[in-house]
């Protein structure tokens, strides 16, 4: 009965989106922006509650199957989804964050042109994300995966009448795609062995593959989740993914689609050789601080933000790495709430500003865009971790699963969330607080936005403060999300710290960080030189793959086929005309010379016969 | 009788008339040297006739000696013809089968 | 359906002949090819749905009583599929393309009806012919239609082939020669060759393939023929030409030399194979990198093409066993070169520098068809592109060392690259030269969506495909 059940509520789940953007597709030249909006959002939300409905009725998991892909000689390929405690976590977090900004949407592109294409594209993207969260199977969670870039190209390069935007939009797919290079070299081993590629078959069977293949299967997924995630030097696309409207970003580059590599990480817990946990743990942190590092030097109201979640992204894979799972997933769940919650109040404050983006030129805005400034207020306190905002029971999470690691790490990570408080601050201050640095003549007076786009904001904020109850550890119960996480993926154990010793070092770091963050926003907004190029990083690293295959292309068009091969061919029948020429010079027209060759033939032949006799 | 020596005597006026034909620039010497390589040849026929105590050699002697002179007479009118056009026998500047 | 397909053959050369020499209009020649080249693909359609169990047949017709030679002809799935692909392109071609004169309507008969030959040859001597017949007509058509450039490359064009065909032609007379019988070596049969004979013999038909697929540094043929072909021919050289061959290591190969599968490899012999391998995996590489330097999609599209052609010849490599592998690739690879060569040759100006851009505004069916194909091409998972690809490199490394499957994957990341800057320059943006709004005919646009649909339920549905491309091939 649960099984019919489920099976009718996954197939509405992942079709209400997909039909919704096939119907906005076909209508999208006769419907209003707002008529899009509310199929869309009406379609996302009714996934969202059907997914909660799915954790109420079946929170022990169930799987549906659906139908017989392809068979590659022993190997029977399907599509199935597997409902269980991760997957629905991530499909609830997923829906129910795409369906606030999918109202934000309906007034933020209100008066673009191609606003009902917008939401087709949003549905679609929400299809392919559920699909990923959703499947069974390392094959399954690739098609959503290559789904989810697609729907990344083609929103990034949503306004592409400027060129730029068209351009970080094929960077993010070519980046993302040398990341899936990695999930492919981890489909490839088993299928080439013949082996099947569902969750627990692949865990159990990697397992008892010879060490080698064990790595190369592992190093394959980190690169997947380097590249989908931006962590280590596939990040580059991430900063650039801004040029997307600021409900993308939200959705896409803050909440969702980035978290796809932590999920991919949560799945695959089993299959990482202990050697390569460390390489992931190094990886999240390494990008934990170079992301913090870089969002302290940002001029644009985004840019801040893409650095912070690049960096936020690198503490969730670094506690994966060590093996700290729960946390990973709880920080991500509260992330996603209250960094929806800041990109979308950056939208706001982008809105009222007629489209101005740059720090320098905001500031003051608490008394012009009230709503705004307390949401967003709200949710910088639950990123800096202050108690008892949410933010401050994941990263609290965090930071003791880092010290029940090593203290290296964990000092580490203390220096990580100084510099998040650190940068939240002086973006918090830039925009909102001191003197105003705009130009009411270009910027029109700044407004508050309307009611579709703040009350999102105010759900956001309201979920930015309660949903740390998930995961906190109460003395009367264990903590709810982990003990439903429990049967599907396992916690470290050990930590043994007091609560309070650490609420009072996380309220001891968000005040130290307050403080240098007012300071750098009072005296030197602009201090990082060269931060806003992130110290040429992505052009060295261009420089080492981008820029010399751009190179070999075109120098081997023009040398190698059309000079070397082509004058090789010109030069064999060049060098067939010359001997011919050459032979030419045989026919003397001499008559004794003639002569002379018939006769020595003559004598050849002759002597060739007398010999032979 | 020694035949040899007449068998050397053959090649000896073959290879004189050869080599008078592949190196003499003056037509009518080369003409020469052909009617001796021909005698030579008839004289090998005479002798391998003697050899094998045959009649029959002797016989196709004359047929030889027959067509020499027919030969010996084309080769001495287009000889004249060509006299006629260069005014001079040699073969010097005779390369009009040039490729 | 053998029976079916040799008569058709037949109804073309008649077709093709009457084309030529009676004095029709060019209406007159269209109506004629539509009819011979619609009906065809009608008839194999409705063949195969009535009795599907003879899409695995064979025939053999006497040809010269003189030699005892017999023509031998052989349907399977695969051979079907591509045909009944080479029946409709001709047909969309012939009634969507403005055609410089019925000639050219000849010269596309033509073209067809050697791909019929070659695609459902059952020996090596009809394989022969049929490859023989299928350039001629192309070099005819660029001569006498392509540009001023055409020409120059044309005759270049044929030398290459020639030579691939007379290496074809040794092949085939020695062993025409060293087999008991005077008939050529059938398909279906084993290798009868002694050792060294079968290397030799393969390594002349390995160059020869080599040539046409092509492989590097054979392969500076195929840009220039695809960017100067005339519109008429062009999908149908892209699409179906371009496999000729895979198609011919496909068939021939493992048949005449087993030693080249992988299958017995040891010593010596095995590090020939693997250095075979080696070349054949760094040309799709080279291919993916140097189509970046192109400076038009067709001839970037050309040089992708390459690159794909050349992992399906790797797989082909491998032997009958993975034949249904290539197949799907085969298949998938014509579908959607047909749609993307269909589109991008009706935009005008698409040979010129700033001629494209802003398809989206001006025609957005073909944006939308592009887009969707572009997308298969590079393998996105959810369309055919990705199901074939997927098959086709699990075959390779499954069977070569680790190092030709990382060399192969490579591609996959160039030719997302190129694609995707051609898609984004020819889809959006505007075009540095103004161009009035294009159309085309509303059943050309059908045809393209009959592209995409099967595009898409082929990635959805890849074992649909399967279970047709199958049928006479022995399943992996």
């Amino acid at each position: 009965m649960a099984q019919g059940i489920a099976q009718w509520i996954t197939w509405a789940m992942l079709g209400l989106p997909l039909g919704a953007s096939l119907l906005i597709r076909w209508f999208q030249t006769r419907w209003s922006v707002r008529q899009a909006g509310w199929v869309a959002a009406g379609a996302i939300g009714s996934s969202a509650v059907l997914a909660m409905a799915l954790v109420v009725l079946v929170p022990q998991g169930v799987g549906v199957p659906l139908w017989h892909w392809m068979t590659l000689g022993e190997v029977s390929l399907s599509w199935a989804v597997q409902w269980d405690a991760l997957s629905l976590m991530m499909a609830v977090m997923v829906t129910v964050i795409a369906t606030l900004i999918t109202v934000y949407a309906m007034g933020y592109m209100a008066h673009d042109i191609r606003g009902a294409s917008f939401f087709a594209l949003v549905s679609f993207f929400v299809f392919w994300m559920l699909a990923l969260v959703s499947a069974d199977s390392l094959l399954g969670l690739f098609f959503g995966w290559e789904g989810v870039g697609l729907c990344s190209f083609l929103l990034i390069g949503f306004w592409h009448h400027h060129p730029p935007n068209r351009w970080a939009a094929i960077q993010a797919f070519v980046v993302n795609r040398v990341g899936d290079l990695g999930l492919w070299v981890a489909l490839l081993v088993p299928l080439a062995i013949q082996q099947p590629v569902g969750w627990a078959a692949l865990s159990a069977q990697v397992a008892s593959y010879p060490s080698l293949l064990q790595w190369i299967v592992g190093m394959g997924i980190i690169l997947a989740v380097c590249g989908k995630s931006a962590q280590g030097p596939l990040y580059v696309w991430l900063p650039n993914a801004m040029a997307g409207p600021t409900p993308v970003s939200a959705l896409i580059h803050a909440a969702t689609m980035v978290t796809a590599g932590v999920y991919l990480l949560a799945r695959t817990h089993m299959m990482m050789p202990p050697g390569l946990q460390g390489v992931v743990m190094g990886v999240g942190l390494g990008t934990a601080l170079l992301g913090g590092v870089l969002a302290l030097g940002q001029e644009d109201i985004k840019r801040v933000l893409a650095f912070s979640t690049m960096s936020q992204l690198g503490l969730m894979v670094m506690a994966c790495g060590i093996g700290a799972y729960h946390a990973a997933l709880f920080h991500m769940l509260t992330h996603a709430c209250f960094k929806a919650l800041l990109f979308l109040g950056a939208g706001s404050v982008i809105h009222g500003l007629n489209g101005e983006q740059s720090l320098a030129r905001m500031g003051g805005l608490r008394h012009r865009m009230p709503i705004t400034w307390v949401t967003v207020s709200v949710g910088v306190l639950a990123m800096m971790g202050v108690p008892p905002l949410s933010g401050f029971f994941s990263k609290d999470a965090i930071l003791m699963a880092a010290w029940s690691h090593s203290m290296p790490v964990f000092g580490l990570v203390v220096g990580v969330s100084l510099l998040t408080a650190c940068y939240m601050v002086r973006w918090w201050w830039l925009t909102f607080m001191g003197p105003s640095r705009y130009d009411d003549v270009s910027h029109g007076t700044p407004h508050e936005s309307p009611w579709v786009m703040t009350v999102p904001l105010m759900v956001l904020a309201g979920l930015s403060v309660v949903l740390g109850i998930l995961n906190a550890p109460l003395p009367s119960h264990a903590p709810l999300l982990s003990s439903w996480l429990s049967p599907v993926i396992s916690e470290l154990a050990g930590h043994h710290v007091s609560v309070w010793l650490m609420a009072l070092l996380g309220v001891g770091i968000a005040t130290l960080g307050s403080g240098m963050g007012w300071l750098m926003a009072t005296r030197a907004p602009a201090m990082l030189p060269g931060a806003g190029q992130q110290w040429g990083i992505p052009w060295i690293l261009a420089c080492l793959s981008a820029h010399p295959l751009r190179w070999a292309g075109v120098l081997a068009d023009r040398w190698v086929d059309r000079g070397l091969i082509q004058n090789s061919l010109t030069g064999v029948s060049w060098g067939i005309q010359w001997v011919g020429h050459r032979l030419r010079g045989l026919q003397t027209g001499r008559l004794a010379g003639y002569l002379v060759g018939w006769v020595l033939v003559l004598m050849a032949l002759l002597g060739s016969m007398v010999m032979a006799w | 009788m020694n035949v040899a020596g007449v068998l050397v005597l053959a090649a000896v006026l073959a290879s004189i008339g050869m080599t008078g034909v592949l190196v003499r620039r003056n037509l009518l010497v080369m003409i020469m040297g052909v009617e001796l390589i021909l005698t030579a040849a008839n004289l090998l026929m005479v002798a391998a006739g003697v050899m094998h105590g045959q009649l029959d050699m002797q016989l196709l002697v004359f047929f030889v000696m027959m067509v020499a002179a027919a030969e010996a007479a084309v080769g001495l009118g287009l000889l004249v013809l060509l006299f006629r056009f260069r005014d001079t026998i040699s073969t010097k500047g005779l390369t009009w089968l040039k490729g | 359906m053998v029976a079916l397909i040799v008569g058709w053959i037949v109804a073309l050369v008649m077709a093709m002949v009457a084309v030529m020499v009676l004095p029709l209009s060019i209406k007159q020649a269209v109506r004629v090819g539509m009819v011979v080249m619609w009906g065809g693909a009608l008839a194999m359609l409705g063949t195969a749905l009535v009795a599907p169990a003879t899409l695995d047949s064979g025939i053999m017709l006497p040809w010269s009583y003189l030699f005892g030679v017999a023509l031998e002809f052989k349907v399977t799935g695969l051979s079907w599929v591509l045909s009944l692909a080479t029946l409709i392109a001709g047909g969309i071609l012939v009634g969507g393309v403005t055609l410089p004169s019925r000639w050219a309507v000849a010269l596309l008969i033509w073209i067809q009806l050697a791909l019929l030959l070659v695609l459902n040859a059952g020996d090596l001597l009809t394989l022969f012919i049929g490859w023989e017949w299928a350039m001629l007509p192309v070099y005819i058509g660029l001569v006498t239609h392509g540009t001023d450039k055409a020409k120059a490359m044309a005759l270049r064009m044929l030398m290459m082939m020639v030579t691939g065909g007379v290496l074809f032609l040794m092949a085939l007379v020695m062993v025409w020669v060293v087999s008991p019988s005077m008939t050529p070596l059938s398909l279906s049969n084993g290798a009868v060759l002694p050792p060294v004979m079968a290397w030799i013999v393969g390594g002349l038909f390995l160059v020869s393939f080599a040539i046409k697929t092509p492989l590097f540094p054979f392969h500076t043929w195929q840009a220039a023929l695809y960017e100067h072909c005339p519109s008429y021919c062009r999908p149908l050289v892209m699409a179906v030409v371009s496999k000729l061959g895979v198609w011919g290591v496909l068939q021939v190969l493992p048949v005449v030399t087993p030693g080249l599968g992988l299958a017995n490899a040891g010593g010596p012999v095995s590090l020939l194979v693997w250095g075979l391998a080696l070349w054949v995996s760094l040309s799709a590489l080279y291919a993916s990198v140097v189509a970046w330097g192109q400076s038009t999609p067709i001839r970037a599209l050309a040089y992708m093409s390459m690159s794909h052609m050349a992992v399906a010849f790797l797989g082909a490599l491998l032997g009958p066993s993975h034949g249904v592998m290539v197949g799907l690739y085969l298949v998938a690879h014509t579908v959607l070169v047909l749609g993307l060569s269909m589109v991008i040759q009706s935009q005008p100006n698409w040979n010129v520098t700033g001629g494209l851009g802003g398809m989206m505004g001006r025609s957005p069916w073909q944006a939308w068809v592009l887009l969707v194909l572009m997308l298969g091409f590079i393998g996105l998972p959810g369309t055919v592109g990705f199901a074939a690809e997927l098959s086709v490199i699990v075959a390779i490394f499954s069977s070569y060392p680790l190092i030709i499957g990382g060399v192969i994957l490579f591609p996959v990341v160039m030719n997302a690259w190129v694609g995707l800057r051609w898609l984004t320059e020819m889809v959006w943006g505007q075009p540095l030269i103004p161009v009035l709004k294009d159309d085309v005919p509303s059943w050309w646009r059908v045809a393209l969506g009959a592209l995409v649909v099967v595009t898409l339920v082929g990635g959805l549905f890849p074992w649909c495909l399967q279970r047709v491309i199958s049928v006479g091939l022995p399943l992996w």
